[in-house]
Order: structure tokens, then C-alpha cells, then sequence
């Protein structure tokens, strides 16, 4: 979780660094990129470097060192072509004489600079031994409690850096993350939960530091043990729902994020990651009024970080949603030029041996101006829904379901009792219609975003603020 | 052969040393409105490491073979097998056509517009242990999935094979378009209905069923089973075919332990946790020839026939779901989870179809789906983006599972 107060356009970049970058002349790259002409060529060098630890019950039981650079190629001649290999000699440019489905792409200049990450604390200044003790401590402050049956705990310390040279113009990232995945079984009786949480930022070892890890772990063990030991049913009703800044965080992604990628729209997704209801949606209205969700990959500290994107466009905030309306679609060039606009930087690979898409950074719903008590005292009788279990969305992101693991009953505008995993599904139009109020408080989630064939994970933040759904059916599992 | 990794294995000198290499060729054709959108060509040569030193160990993935790896505490270290063996296999296979010349694949008909993926592939495996082994096999596939889209209605279907045919790609492609042809609403509301599930539906299902077979799954108390559990029906049995000729058959596993084909669940029953050496002593058993280092896993799967007709399966009041997506759990200890159904969710009626439903998904146990009232006959090999396990899968028919819709 990470709390970030206000609006997030007014935060400095104060880790980060941005800089023109003079054009380095004849380097490997710049050799690689003038073998090519066509009307776009784009080549990337893309390193990828991840530390991944397995805790198991606060043991490392085993770990993972993944260490790749390597190089792509992409061009567009009558249809995209891509490219990639680990020795830049083997990416090849053959073409056949078909006439693809891209009709070309938006040409506005690309961008040239460099933004960086810089780690407050390197993830070499502290052992790995001493690192272990963290997960160590977080199982030493659970073990006691019998219920739990066992505690996993991923860590992954990663660092990317790419290199760019897009039609002349030569681009650099560096950004370094942590991201902490952390999984529990809980019995209790005949009951049982698989909970999982997640903490992640871009930046050093400080990220480790300042999650407060083993205070963390304890208060969510505890909590969804007190689910289990003392929920009841909500029951199948019509009723009001404060989602927690976690739920709304999930929301925002998958109901606005991924339905305004411009390129699943025109359907360039429609056999993977699938298509929008924005295909087939008849005006702009999304969502009530009180229902503003933004993406923007410049919030420092993010795990979905980066200032320029993979084509060379300026990475910016975009309002999806603005008072409820359609506002703006995530585009890349290719998309742009299909819909007649220009690109708003929103192309990323994961990785060298993947072709830039349309993704999203970190993406979540504005923050309002209410209290989390004012936003419950005017609920009579609802649920809030705390943390989830089960999430999924059909392939036009419009029937949506998320079953709630710690949740509450709302009652006489005071949260109360647990309530035993409630289940919200429904129409996304329906729900965000349903949004009467959001709270002052914006949390942040860290993701990993799936998309394309071959299939790539590209990491994101999830956010938002607490928000009240007014009458809306909850269902029981 | 392997001598760079031989080389490797000595100079690290650990008292257990794996190094596999992986030569991999891939072409990936992306078809949307029944046009070509790209061409990928990938390329990508890469070592995964594994080795330990007392109680510290390394596992990773790296360019090339310099420097030195750094150890980390592991409580479960890799282990190699004592085999010693030297093997090497090479397939023959048409899918080397295709990496040189994939016209063959750039003009395909279809009545609705077509969208999809055409994947031809060609990897080269080796593996050299401290024990002295050393082996290099190759393998080919080429695989397919199709969605063909009739307006706001669609239909999806797949291929994949260790060989090229014009007929496979074809079949798949008018099996898309005969699900999309299905147009018409079917209203449904939440509740327990039969149902038939495509092999597209078992081969996203049953990737998680292997899953939790793993050893470490069980291990780590994220598995709904336990060997000897009944999990399923009498006539449910799931296989582990890595001696089969499928696409990811391989002779040997990543501790130098050669593969047989086994049946993870066999009559209903879970019979074979997925093994390697370094998990086998808790289960008290000896390696499956699965591993994967630390984590087990199936080669690729597949579900025995039945003696059912696709057709005596639907002529009663049932859905067919052509297929899901997004298949996310509950809970692993119980199996609860919930997958969205996309494509064609054909409502039949006394074994007519009169309609598709919309936004529905499964939200049930995979205990319950592994029920199987009948399996078809017929049988396909299927991969596709949200089940990309190769897997050879029939129809099946299970009752009353619970159905919800948004």
C-alpha cells in the first residue's frame, strides 16, 4: 500500500531526472538503427535485471537471478514487423507483399531525453542476509497464531534500462523497483481464505525499509482472521458499497484502464486480452458525476514509472474519465493515427523481445473531498469491502465481479461487524453510475498488467480513493 | 556437445550443478479483421543455472555463462540426478519450412472476420549436470488460436502440433466460424446448470489442476488436493504426456531425470504429485522426472476420452461454453474460483440451441468440474492465449454447476 495524499500532479519529481540527451554519434545502437529505412523504424536495447527470493514461513527457500539484455527491431512497410534477438546481427527485416490492418502511424516528432530513478539506497548496501531477516520478522510476529497455516512471501528487487532510437531520435530509462507479494492460508473451523497482498514502488532498497513489512503482514493476518473467526452473511440484497482504496484501485484498471486502450477498441486485441464496451457504447456518459479516473506514468515513486514512452512520445497524466464522460484513450502511434490524433505516450514493452503496445502506468480514480467517516455516516445500511480474493471482468470489460475477503457491515453510518465474503458483480456502466461519492484519500497498489501475444507483464500501480456505490446488488458466493 | 557448459559445470564446482540452454526460434503472426497486423520474428538464446553449495544455492537465467553466480540461503536446494547418461535427439519436422517462408500462413479465408495468432516454433534444449550428464534435443510446434466475429456474436477455436498442416489451420478456422454463426439471446440468471465445456474451457482449467499437483503447490498448502483425495469422477483421468508427440515433449527434465507419460489423476483419484528431487523426500516418493527447479510442473496434458458424442451431450437442456477467460481463485486450499465465459455460451433447449448467454461466468470448485458426467470421443489438441499449455482435450458434461451473471 502507498499512501499518497492530495493531487498527484502537483508532486515534484524529486528522484526523478529528466535530460536532453546530446546524440551520441556512432554507438551500437545508432549502427543497428541505419541499416533500416523505412517510414518508422524503431530499435531498443533492453536490459532487464531481477532478484526474485521465495519465503516460505519466513525461510528462503529458494531464489531467482534473471539477467537478459537484448535488441529489437520494428518497422512499419504495409504491415508492422518486429524483430528481436540477444545479438543485434540476427534481427532481420524481411518483408512479404501484403497489405496489413495497421494503416500507418501518428509522425508527430519523437522525443529525445533520459529520466532516471536514482535509488535513495542501492540494493547492494544492505546483505542478503540481513534483507532475509525482514521476512524473518514479518513470519516471527504471525507464527503464533495457529490458525495460520502457512505464510509465502515473493520479493523482487528489479532494475530495467532501455535505450530507444526512434526515427533519429534517441531516448533512455532507468528505473529501478521492489515489488513484495505476500500470500496466507488462514482455517478457521470449516472456513478458510487464500489472502493476498501486495507492496511494490519504483526506487531502492528504501522501498523494503519504509513498508514496515512485519507490521504489515500482522495487522493483515489478524484482520481476515477476525473475518473468519466472527463474519456472517450480508445476504443477496440491493444496498449500498463503500469500496476500500484497494477495490477501487482494481476497478480503475480494469473497468477504465484497460477498456481505453485505443488499440483494443479497433480490435487489435480481440483474440487476446479481448475488446471495449467503448466499441459498442452509444455516447460519452461512463459513470456518475463523482467518477474521474486518470493515468499517469510521471507520479514519482510509481511502480508504473517512466517520463518518455517506447515510440518517443512524452509520457503526460490523461484524464480517462472526467465527471463521468469519456475524455481521452490510451494511445500508442499506431492507434493514434486510426483514430485520427496523436499519440499521448502510453507504448511500453516489457522487455527486448516484445513489440510496444498500448498500456496503461498507473492508472486510478480521482480523490474527492469527503472524510472516510463522512463518506460512511450517510450510509443507513451497506458493506464495506475492505480487501479482495477473487476478481475477474469479461473480455469487453463490462460484467465485473470481486469477491471480498475483509469486509464489514455498514450500519447507522458506523462500520460494524464482519461480514463473510460478499460478492459484487455487475455491469461497469451500472456501477459507476451507481458512484455517488468518493473520499480525500488516494492509496496506491503495485500490478503486473498482462497484455499481447507473446503474452507481456508490464508493472503498473493500481489506485483510488474509498468510494460509495449506492444501491447496488450484493450477492453471497 | 555442450562443451561451453561442461566447461561451467567444473569450473563452479558445486556439489550440485544443472546448466540448461535454450536455442529458441519463434514467428508469431497476429491476424485481426482477417488481416495480417504483425510479423514477429524472435530469437533467443539464454542458460538457466542452478547449483548449490552447502546450504546455499543459485537459480537463474542469464545471457551467457561468464562471472560468478551469487548464493543465497536456500532451505530447498537444487538437486541433480546421478544420471549419467549423453543423449541427444533431433526431430524431424515441416514447421522448418515455415520459419524460412510463412506465406503459407499470411492468406487465410474465413466467412467472418478473422482474428488471432499463428505461432511457429522451433527450440533447441540442452542440459549438462555435475553428475555427468549431458543431452540436447530439439523440438517444433506450430499452433493456432482463431476468433471469428459475427457482429456482436464470436467463436473461438485452436490447433497445435509438432507438424504443419494446411487442414489443421483450416478445421480451426471453420470450427471459430460455426460457434460465431450461433446468434440469438438467452436469458440466464444465477443458478446451478449443466454443462458442456469446450477443450478450450479444460485446457484453461486443467492448467490449474497441474498446477496444484505440483509438489511444491502441495508443500506449500496451496493445493485443494492431497495424493489418494478423489477429486473427480470415475471416468475423469488426467495425464502428464511428455513422450507423446506434442509440443513440449521432452526426453529429459531440468535435473537430468529422464520424463515418462503418468496420470496425475487417474479414475477420479489425485494418484501422482508432480516431483523432483529436492521436494520428492517429503512426499517420501522418488522423482516424477518433473522438474523444474523448486517448482514441479506437467511437460503438457491430457484428458482421457470418453465414449460420448458432442451431439448426445448437448441434446438435453444444457450451455456449451465455447470459452473462458480470467480464471481467478478464492481460495487454493478449497479450488473456489470463478472464469468469465467469452465466445459462444450456447443455450440449448431439448438439445436445440436458442441462444447466447451473455456475462456469464463458472463461479464454482474445480472438484466440481473434474464431476464429469460424460467425455466425449472426439478429442483436440488446443493452446491458446489464456490456456498456453499444450493439452489434448475432450468435451466433457458435468451437472449442476453453479452459473452467476453480472
Amino acid at each position: 500500500m502507498n499512501v499518497i495524499k492530495g493531487i498527484i500532479h502537483d508532486l515534484p519529481l524529486s528522484n526523478v531526472i529528466i535530460s536532453k540527451l546530446t546524440y551520441q554519434g556512432m554507438d551500437e545502437l545508432e549502427d543497428l538503427y541505419t541499416k533500416f529505412s523505412y517510414p518508422y523504424v524503431e530499435v531498443r536495447r533492453h536490459s532487464i535485471n531481477n532478484r526474485i527470493i521465495h519465503f516460505l514461513n519466513g525461510n528462503p527457500v529458494g531464489g531467482f537471478f534473471e539477467k537478459e539484455t537484448g535488441y529489437s527491431l520494428r518497422f512499419f512497410q504495409g504491415t508492422l514487423y518486429f524483430s528481436s534477438s540477444k545479438n543485434p546481427k540476427e534481427l532481420g527485416s524481411k518483408t512479404y507483399p501484403i497489405h496489413g490492418w495497421e494503416q500507418g502511424f501518428s509522425s508527430e516528432n519523437p522525443e529525445g531525453g533520459k529520466y532516471e530513478v536514482k535509488e535513495r539506497k542501492g540494493f547492494d548496501s544492505v546483505s542478503l542476509e540481513d534483507k532475509t531477516e525482514v521476512f524473518l520478522d514479518a513470519y516471527k510476529r504471525v507464527k503464533v497464531i495457529p490458525q495460520l497455516k502457512n505464510l509465502s512471501v515473493t520479493y523482487i528487487e528489479s532494475l530495467e534500462e532501455k535505450e530507444i532510437l526512434v526515427n533519429g531520435v534517441k531516448v533512455s530509462g532507468r528505473v529501478p523497483r521492489i515489488g513484495i507479494f505476500i500470500s496466507a492460508v488462514i482455517k478457521e473451523g470449516d472456513r478458510s481464505a487464500t489472502a493476498r497482498f501486495e507492496l511494490g514502488k519504483s526506487g531502492g532498497l528504501e522501498v523494503l525499509e519504509e513498508s514496515n513489512l512485519p507490521e504489515f503482514v500482522e495487522e493483515k493476518i489478524k484482520e481476515v482472521l477476525k473475518v473468519l473467526q466472527k463474519g456472517r452473511s450480508f445476504g443477496e440484497k440491493r444496498t449500498d458499497v463503500v469500496l476500500s482504496n484497494m477495490l477501487s484501485g482494481i476497478m480503475a484498471h480494469e473497468s477504465v484502464g484497460h477498456p481505453f486502450e485505443a488499440d483494443r477498441i479497433a480490435g487489435r486485441e480481440f483474440a487476446q486480452a479481448g475488446t471495449s464496451y467503448l466499441s459498442v457504447l452509444k455516447g460519452d456518459k461512463i459513470g456518475s458525476e463523482a467518477v474521474n479516473v486518470i493515468d499517469d506514468p510521471t507520479i514519482p515513486g510509481s511502480y508504473g514509472f517512466y517520463l518518455i514512452d517506447d515510440e518517443g512520445v512524452l509520457g503526460r497524466p490523461k484524464y480517462l474519465i472526467k465527471e463521468g464522460k469519456k475524455n481521452e484513450l490510451l494511445t500508442d502511434r499506431f492507434s493514434a493515427n486510426r483514430i485520427g490524433t496523436t499519440s499521448n505516450g502510453s507504448a511500453r514493452a516489457s522487455s527486448f523481445d516484445r513489440e510496444p503496445l498500448v498500456r496503461m502506468s498507473n492508472t486510478f480514480f480521482k480523490p474527492g473531498n469527503l472524510t472516510f467517516d463522512e463518506l460512511v455516516e450517510d450510509v443507513k445500511e451497506g458493506v464495506f469491502i475492505k480487501s479482495y480474493m477473487e476478481w475477474n471482468i469479461d473480455d469487453m470489460r463490462l460484467g465485473e465481479r470481486y469477491v471480498g475477503l475483509e469486509a464489514y457491515e455498514i450500519r447507522d453510518g458506523e462500520v460494524q461487524d464482519p461480514v463473510i465474503f460478499p460478492v459484487l458483480e455487475g455491469k461497469t456502466t451500472d456501477l459507476l453510475s451507481s458512484v455517488d461519492a468518493v473520499d480525500n484519500t488516494l492509496e496506491f497498489y503495485p500490478g503486473t498488467c498482462g497484455k499481447g501475444d507473446p503474452d507481456q507483464g508490464v508493472p503498473v500501480w493500481l489506485g483510488g480513493p474509498n468510494m460509495r456505490f449506492r444501491n447496488v446488488k450484493v450477492k453471497v458466493m | 556437445m555442450n562443451d561451453e557448459m561442461i566447461d561451467y559445470v567444473k569450473k563452479v564446482n558445486a556439489q550440485d550443478c544443472a546448466v540448461l540452454k535454450f536455442n529458441v526460434k519463434r514467428i508469431v503472426i497476429k491476424l485481426v479483421e482477417s488481416k495480417v497486423e504483425t510479423v514477429q520474428r524472435m530469437n533467443d538464446k539464454f542458460y538457466l543455472v542452478a547449483l548449490r553449495k552447502g546450504e546455499r544455492g543459485f537459480t537463474g537465467k542469464l545471457d551467457n555463462l561468464e562471472g560468478e553466480p551469487t548464493l543465497v540461503p536456500s532451505s530447498i536446494a537444487p538437486r541433480v540426478s546421478d544420471n549419467d547418461r549423453q543423449i541427444l535427439k533431433v526431430k524431424e519436422s515441416n514447421v522448418d519450412k515455415l520459419m524460412d517462408d510463412v506465406s503459407p500462413l499470411l492468406n487465410l479465408e474465413s466467412k467472418f472476420p478473422l482474428y488471432g495468432i499463428i505461432t511457429v516454433e522451433k527450440v533447441e534444449r540442452s542440459l549438462v549436470t555435475s553428475s555427468g550428464f549431458n543431452g540436447k534435443e530439439e523440438g517444433s510446434g506450430v499452433s493456432g488460436y482463431f476468433r471469428a466475429k459475427n457482429g456482436e456474436y464470436s467463436g473461438q477455436w485452436a490447433f497445435s502440433s509438432t507438424n504443419f498442416s494446411e487442414k489443421q489451420v483450416k478445421d480451426a478456422i471453420e470450427r471459430a466460424n460455426q460457434y460465431a454463426s450461433i446468434t440469438g439471446k438467452a436469458q440466464i440468471t444465477d443458478g446451478k446448470y449443466d454443462l458442456v465445456l469446450s477443450p478450450l474451457v479444460m485446457g484453461n482449467l486443467m492448467m490449474d489442476v497441474a498446477r496444484m499437483a505440483s509438489g511444491f503447490a502441495i508443500y506449500s498448502g496451496m493445493s485443494m488436493m492431497n495424493p489418494g483425495d478423489k477429486v473427480g469422477s470415475d471416468n475423469f483421468t488426467l495425464l502428464d504426456t511428455p513422450r507423446e508427440d506434442r509440443p513440449d515433449s521432452w526426453a529429459f527434465d531440468d535435473e537430468g531425470v529422464f520424463t515418462y507419460n503418468k496420470a496425475i489423476i487417474e479414475n477420479g483419484v489425485f494418484k501422482q504429485p508432480l516431483l523432483n528431487i529436492e521436494l520428492s523426500p517429503f512426499f517420501k516418493a522418488n522423482s516424477t522426472g518433473n522438474a523444474g527447479w523448486l517448482y514441479p510442473r506437467a511437460w503438457n496434458l491430457e484428458v482421457k476420452e470418453g465414449d460420448e458424442s458432442v451431439d448426445s451431450m448437448v441434446s438435453g437442456n444444457v450451455i456449451l461454453i465455447n470459452n473462458v477467460w480470467y480464471t481467478r481463485f478464492q481460495n487454493y486450499v478449497e479450488g473456489t474460483f470463478s472464469t468469465v465465459a467469452r465466445d459462444a455460451s450456447v443455450v440449448y433447449k431439448e438439445g436445440n440451441p436458442v441462444g447466447i448467454a451473455e456475462r456469464i461466468r463458472i463461479a464454482d470448485s474445480l472438484k466440481k468440474i473434474m464431476q464429469t458426467e460424460a467425455i466425449s470421443k472426439e478429442r483436440f489438441s488446443v493452446r491458446w492465449w489464456d490456456a498456453p499449455m499444450q493439452g489434448v482435450y475432450p468435451f466433457v458434461l458435468v451437472k449442476g454447476v453453479k452459473v452467476t451473471k453480472a
